[in-house]
Parts: structure tokens; sequence; C-alpha cells
């Protein structure tokens, strides 16, 4: 293993850990705090109940996403040296601003948990505003940074390629910020609300509830089907808009996911099949539907591979990526929505296990679309870590030590996560979440 | 004072509530491992909670303060720092999983270890990041010098000192002639290090420490410091022990790093030639600004709920049911 290679396996493995704390961190504040109103409006103790319960598990995911967090942050800064000068100087701001995010999340999240039965309702609700915002805002500037990687600007470079003339702003509101903040934001509350489904499609899997808490689960599980359905589009519509974006600002990504040698009109979507030799085997081929995806016609004219040197040129393999996370995204919006269904009309068939296995199963393929997608930006966005100006290559320390670490961190992740799988299993029991 | 100036103040301040944060810590994780260093050990113990995690907030600030305010020393960091920085971040992890396992795990014998190995990641987080510490203002690693090893005695001495002093602040007596003498002797011991041994290794190295006025200033003042609290400890007085040990530690990274100027890193690399992203300063200000009453009011509410413990409002509990 080279020391680049060493490097980026950190940050992927850092980074892929992180994004599983993140998307609960960000969907898990939104979805309590409106359980907890909706608790307050209608005068359910139950809906607060229910929310106190998942505001532990939020708790305990927040310690370990913590973590994660920090070591994010020591790493980009250590591992990274010349990537952190570079974007340090230009989009700086949004990591401080993500840093005031974070700590006023961190603040009121321990303000919250200590005054649920101390406070008023209305007002420990009110409590959850900065937790919410902070969870928000903070991912909102993270992901600033990250369109920035995508679409660098807000700058001149010097003949020894430093950042000069510096338009902080325009570097933060860069081009790609708006898709990009737009569907991660709601692909991780869409995640985070398919997950919670899950946990009560197993509640009801496992056939041990009573009558009341068997029509309590199910009316959890109508309402969180429905949150699903309506997030799973709002997701696809931005994940639509990025697919434009991507068309018009970053055309060697889009090229690369979709295996498109040659730029033409009429080009087609592909679907499914192996990468090989630089073209697409055993594929779906749709004529004309990436024309008409990222430019409204089928006759629109898609960039392909050829506009790049081939120096230059992600690898194909993100096809996959795309492909798995598109799949996943419409998959986990029909089932929720056949479920719907299934309640509305045939009663009995939406609690039979074939059904609740698989909106259990929309749960984990939610979270495997979100990395998926992660991936597909990082690795689409190769060999630059910031695109056109500093190669990944060029952007990593001289230290060779790292080498060693790359192989020790891994397991040290994987003790993280069985222990925050523990922790969570043994802090709450099924009955809490069904009060 | 120009620009630098002010993002050095800025990135040692936030290292500095980080350094006092963690040795409060690390003191809870000695009194979880030997009550009688706490005259209320159950209090103090209840302190911690895992909610605490505000703490790494200020470590994460610091930490991208210092990548993006001296971009031009993380190279140099970067080359030298790989293993200070991995046995943090393994130690993070590592605190991590303790303190999941420690706060909802069972009661076994299990919970020893876990309380050993807490105490220990909160041992080695603060002494790595002062180890970085230690090669900024000597452009050496903390084992080449006699310096170095001075400084992490003195970090050593500081974590123990703050840590067992705040657990007792509670208490304006001495009651335990345990604590009493275990104060006095890591205060006497810090005393000696800051007012002899400091001065001496300065007098024999090459570092701009041993010319700074700040850096002999903040000498005496120390010495001077500690020494009132040994007076009040052999008065059996603890009520400004803890109040002394806070400020030293906060005040002795921000004057050591103060004194190494020009130099961040020393005879290595200056303030002015590393520092970069001035926008950045000037959002950790106007944020800090606006912030700042809003956090005020959030710590004064965390504060209050923890030490006020009663409950008025009821949240609906969970029933048993059978299948």
């Amino acid at each position: 293993m080279d020391t680049v290679v060493a490097g980026r396996t950190l940050v992927a493995d850092t980074l892929g850990l992180h994004l599983l704390f993140v998307v609960f961190g960000v969907g898990l504040p939104v979805l309590i705090s409106g359980l907890e109103l909706f608790g307050i409006i209608t005068h359910r103790p139950t809906a607060r109940a229910i929310a106190h319960t998942w505001s532990r598990i939020l708790v305990i995911l927040f310690i370990a996403g913590a973590i994660s967090g920090t070591i994010v942050s020591l790493q980009f800064s250590l591992l990274w040296p010349r990537f952190m000068a570079f974007a340090g100087k230009v989009v700086g701001v949004s990591f401080a601003l993500e840093g005031f995010a974070f700590l006023v999340e961190a603040l009121f999240l321990s303000i919250y948990m200590l005054s649920w039965k101390r406070f008023q309702p209305i007002w420990h609700w009110l409590c959850s505003i900065p937790v919410v915002l902070g969870a928000l805002a903070s991912a909102f500037f993270i992901t600033t940074v990250n369109a920035f990687m995508n679409t660098p600007q807000g700058f001149d470079l010097n003949a020894q390629g430093q950042p000069i003339n510096i338009n902080t702003w325009k570097a933060v509101f860069n081009p790609a910020a708006g898709t990009e903040i737009s569907h991660s934001i709601l692909a991780y509350i869409f995640t985070t609300i398919l997950c919670m489904a899950a946990v009560y499609a197993w509640l009801l899997w496992r056939s041990r509830l009573s009558g009341e808490a068997r029509q309590q689960a199910r009316q959890l599980l109508v309402g969180l089907a429905g949150l699903a359905v309506v997030f799973g589009l709002l997701v696809g519509f931005a994940g639509d808009q990025s697919g434009k974006f991507l068309a018009r600002s970053e055309p060697a990504k889009l090229a690369a996911a979709e295996v498109l040698p040659t730029t033409q009109s009429h080009a087609p979507l592909i679907i499914g099949g192996l990468v090989s030799g630089g073209t697409v085997h055993h594929g779906l081929k749709l004529p004309g539907l990436l024309s008409f995806l990222a430019t409204g016609s089928t006759h629109g004219t898609v960039r392909g591979l050829d506009q790049v040197l081939p120096s230059d040129r992600p690898p194909l393999y993100i096809h996959y990526f795309f492909d798995i996370m598109v799949g996943i995204g419409t998959l986990t919006t029909i089932i929720p929505l056949g479920y719907l269904l299934l309640e509305r009309f045939r009663f009995r068939w939406s609690e039979r296990p074939i059904t609740l296995l698989a909106l259990m199963g929309c749960g984990v393929l939610a979270l495997v679309a979100a990395e998926c997608g992660w991936m597909l930006t990082e690795f689409g966005r190769q060999p630059y870590v910031i695109r056109g100006i500093l190669l990944t290559k060029d952007a990593l320390t001289q230290s060779q030590a790292i080498i060693h670490f790359a192989y020790i961190f891994p397991t040290f992740y994987l003790i993280l996560i069985a222990a925050t799988v523990w922790t969570l299993k043994r802090a709450v029991n099924s009955q809490e979440l069904l009060p | 004072m120009n620009a630098a100036d002010i993002a050095l103040l800025v990135v040692l301040g936030l290292f500095a509530v980080y350094a006092v944060l963690c040795s409060i810590e690390f003191g809870i994780a000695l009194v979880g491992l030997f009550p009688r260093l706490a005259t209320q050990p159950k209090r103090s113990q209840q302190l911690f909670t895992p909610l605490w995690e505000i703490t790494n907030v200020f470590l994460v600030f610091g930490f991208i303060g210092t990548a993006v305010l001296f971009n031009g020393s993380l190279s140099l960091f970067s080359h030298h720092l790989i293993p200070e920085l991995a046995t943090i971040v393994l130690a993070l992890i590592t605190r991590a999983v303790v303190v999941l396992l420690l706060f909802y795990g069972k009661q076994t014998r299990q919970q020893q270890l876990l309380k050993w190995l807490f105490g220990l990641t909160n041992l080695v987080i603060p002494l790595s990041f002062a180890a970085a510490g230690v090669y900024a203002l000597t452009g050496l690693q903390f084992w080449q010098t006699g310096l170095g090893w001075l400084f992490m005695s003195l970090a050593v001495f500081g974590l123990f000192t703050i840590g067992i002093s705040f657990l007792n602040r509670i208490k304006t007596t001495v009651e335990q002639p345990f604590i009493q003498w275990l104060l006095t002797g890591l205060l006497g011991s810090w005393c000696l290090l800051v007012g002899f041994a400091l001065p001496v290794s300065f007098a024999h190295s090459f570092s701009p420490l041993s010319n700074g006025p700040i850096a002999v200033l903040s000498l005496i003042a120390g010495v001077v410091l500690f020494s009132y609290s040994i007076v009040a400890l052999a008065l059996h007085k603890l009520h400004l022990t803890w109040y002394h040990s806070i400020l030293l530690g906060l005040a002795t990274p921000i004057l050591l790093a103060w004194a190494n100027r020009p130099f961040l890193i020393s005879g290595q690399l200056t303030l002015d030639d590393s520092f970069g992203a001035q926008a950045y300063i000037h959002t950790l200000i106007i944020g800090l600004l606006v912030i700042l009453p809003l956090l005020l009011v959030g710590f004064y509410l965390f504060g209050r709920l923890l030490i006020d413990s009663t409950a008025s409002h009821k949240i609906a509990t969970p029933k048993r049911r059978k299948p």
C-alpha cells in the first residue's frame, strides 16, 4: 500500500463511518422535534413519550458521531495539509460556521435531554429548535465545502498556484452548493424516516405486541410510510436537479457514472450491467433517456468522456454507485407507497411478514444508498480533490507513517460501531418505543 | 498586534478551555477509580454525563482553527506529528466506546477495567496535545530535549492538580488529610517546575522563550499563585486551590505560545509566514459576538439543570404488556 492509497483509505473509512451518524444526526432531531410538537398540539402524551425515547437514541448516536466528526477534522488537517491550506484560505468560513452550529447543537441537546421532566412541554419543545437548526446548519456548511471541492470559484490563482483575490462568500455559495445541500439533507431525513419505519416494522414482525400496542405501531408505521413517500419524491426531485447540474457543470462525473465514451445527442441511460474495457456489458439500455434526464429533451446533447483528458477521467466503477443509489431511492419510495395502498385497501396483507420484511429492508438499503451517494461524489471527482485545481496525490502529507495506521483504524471503527449497536440495544427496549 | 496575533489568541483560548475541561474529565475518571480523592465522590461522578461531549467541540474548534488560520504550518505539523495525531484519534475512539459501555452497561467486574481505560484515554489525549505543543515551542519532539520532558511533566502535574482540586471545589475546608497532602505535593511539584527547573532549562536553550518577558512574568505569577495555594492548603482551606489551578491551566498554554512569538514553530516557522484566511478570524470573532449570548444562556441552563434534580413534568412511562 502506498501513501496515497493509505491516505485515501483512512479518510474513506472515517467518512464512511461518520456518514452513518450524520444521517441520524440530521434526520432524528427534525423528526423528534416534529413528533413532540405533534404531541403537544394534539394533546397526546404518548407522542411525547415516543419522542423522548428516540431522543435517547439520538444521544447515543450523537456520542459516537461527535467522535467520528472530531476524527474527520483531525484527519483532514494533518493527512491532507495542502488541501486544508487551500480550502482553509478560501472557504475556511464554512469550517468555522460548522463548528458554531455543532457547538449550539451539542449544548442544546444536553439541555433538551436534561429538561424533559423539568420544563413545561412547550418550553421544552422550544429547546429542540436550536438542536434542529444546529444540525441542519452543520450539515449545510460542511456540504458547502464539498460543493466547493466540486465547483471551486471565488478566487484567482497566482503563479505558485495559490489562491488570491479571494471572495469567500462567492466560494461558499458556489454553483454546486444548492443542489448538493438540498439533495443530501433531504436524503438524510428520508433515510432516517425509513430506518424508524424499519424499527416499527420489526416490532410488528416479532408479533409480541398486545392489541393496543399493535394498533399504535401500525399508526406510526402508516405515518412514517406517508412521510417516506413525500420525502422520497422530494429526494428524487432534488436528485433530478443534481443530475441536470452535473450535465452542465461536472460533465466528466456524469459521463463516468453513465459510461458515456463520446459526446452525443439521444444519449441512452444504461441501467445495471458490468463495467469492463471502458464500456458496460449486459446493461439495460434505454435510448434517449439520459439526454432527457440531463437536458429535458431526448435529442439533447450530453458531453462524454472524450471531452476530458484521459488523465483527468474519474474511474468508471462509479456507474455501480450511481445505479445502486438511484435504484434504492426508487425502490424505497415505492415500497412505503405500496404499504400505504395495502393498508388502505388490503389490510391483512399489510401485516404479512413479506411486507414487513420489505419495510425493514428499506431502512438498511437507505443507508447503503446514502453511502453510495457520497462515494459517487468523491470518486467521481478523482483524480482531483479540488476539481481542476489540486490533485489528490499532491494534497497528501509526506509522512510515511500513515500506511501503518490505514490498517489499524478500521479495526477501531468496527469496535465503535459494535459498541454503539450494543448500547442502543441495552439502553432502549421495545416497550419504550410504543409506550 | 496584527491579525495573526489575534488568531493565535483565539486558537490558544480554545485549546486552553479544552485543556481545562479535559483535566476535569480526567479528575472524574480518577475519582471513579479512587473515591478517596474527592470529598463527595458520588457528586463528582454525577458531573460527567454522556452529554459532556461539549468538550470535544473546543477540540474541533481549536484544531480546525489552527489548520485554517495557520495553514502554512500544516505541512510541518503533519510531517512531524502523525504519531501524536494517531494516538489522539485511537484514544478518542477508545474513550467513546468506554463511555458508551460505562454509562449503559451493567455493573460488572469489567466496569473497573473500563474505568481504568477511561482514565487512561483521558490522560493520553491531553498529553498527546501537550506533546504537539512542545514541538511548537521547541521545534523538536518532547523526548529529544530536557526542556520537552519538563513541559510534559508540567502537563501531567497540571492534569492531576486541576482534576482533583476542581472535584473538591464544593468544600471550603480540607476534611481529609490525604487530599490535603496530595494537593500540596502536586502544587509544590508544579511550583518547583515552574519556578526553578523551567527557568534553568530556558537559560541553557536557544528557545525564544528564554528571552520573552511574558514567559518570565508568567513564571513569576505561577509561582506566586501556587505558593498562595499551598499556604491556603496548609491552613486547611480549599476554596482557592481549584480556582488558581484552573486559572493557571487556562493561562499557561496561552502565555507560553505568546512568549514563543514571532514563531509558531520555534526556530522554523513564524506566525506571519504561516497565517492565512483572515476571513475565518473575522467570522470567528463575529460568530462569538453573535452566538456568545446564546451560548451563555445555554451554559447557564445546562449548569442549573445539572445542579437542580427536581422533576416536575411527567412523561408517559412505558407499561409492561403481555403478548
